[in-house]
């Protein structure tokens, strides 16, 4: 890649983590997030594009490639 | 990005993001917000890459489905960041079919943005460019290399689950890496917006 390569994705990676995350955005997801808790919506099943568990711990016979 | 390029600084984090994750799926609110401030970030940025100025909103979007299906989610951090960026993407796609435009660059002006100090004259020439300019200059890739760079740098992911938010041969993903970010460095180095 070369040494611009390298210093540009270690900039693009410093300048956007270092943006501040908005507090009123934050406090809609964690609305949102209460809403969810209260409902007890939290136990629904996990569909296959839900599982992102190392490969290894996957249920065997599945592709990785989801379209 | 190298051979096997793992973005070393997202993953002093995701041990920290891992069990937040999971401690929100059993209720702990300050730990969905202890998530949500580790992954927005990149995420925005992700985000913004692919429907400009519309960034904020969709990722709203995409954090009210993500706390709705917080309880199907299987994994660690690295898996969770995945997974968000899935539902980002997803979002994002939906914003430009029903907008029918093609992403934008913001068109902001160059706010200087405090980045840390380095001793070299090349990285602080680098250092002067905006996070706002950076973003637009990856918006403006083609968008299968937006993505891809995006995917890797800025959100974070490895090349596996990269090409799975993108649906796409690891492979296929590596390389419009490659050309993304080698036409970055063309456009802020020699000759280009930095002229260094």
């Amino acid at each position: 890649m070369g040494e611009n390569g390298t210093s540009l994705d270690a900039l693009l990676a410093l300048a956007v983590r270092g943006v501040p995350v908005d507090p009123e955005a934050e406090g809609r997801a964690v609305a949102a997030y209460r809403a969810v808790r209260e409902g007890g919506a939290h136990g629904a099943r996990t569909r296959r594009r839900d599982d992102w568990r190392p490969r290894e711990q996957r249920r065997p016979g599945r592709e990785f490639k989801e379209s | 990005m190298g051979q096997g390029g793992e973005p070393r600084r997202v993953q002093a984090y995701d041990g920290e993001l891992g069990a937040a994750v999971a401690r929100a799926q059993q209720g702990d609110e300050a730990a969905f917000a202890l998530a949500y401030r580790i992954v927005q970030p990149g995420l925005l940025g992700y985000v913004r890459g692919i429907v400009g100025d519309d960034a904020e909103d969709v990722a709203s979007d995409a954090w009210l489905e993500i706390a709705r299906d917080l309880g199907r989610f299987k994994g660690d951090g690295a898996g969770f960041r995945g997974w968000t960026a899935t539902i980002a993407r997803h979002r994002a796609l939906d914003h430009l079919r029903r907008q029918k435009v093609r992403p934008r660059a913001t068109g902001l002006e160059n706010d200087l943005l405090e980045l840390p100090g380095s001793h070299s004259t090349h990285d602080q020439a680098l250092e002067s460019l905006s996070t706002e300019r950076a973003l637009e200059l990856v918006a403006r890739l083609p968008r299968d290399q937006a993505e891809a760079v995006l995917l890797r740098v800025v959100v974070g992911l490895d090349g596996p689950a990269a090409a799975r938010v993108l649906g796409k041969r690891p492979g296929a993903v590596r390389t419009a890496a490659h050309r993304g970010l080698k036409r970055l460095a063309q456009q802020l180095g020699p000759d280009g917006e930095l002229g260094v």
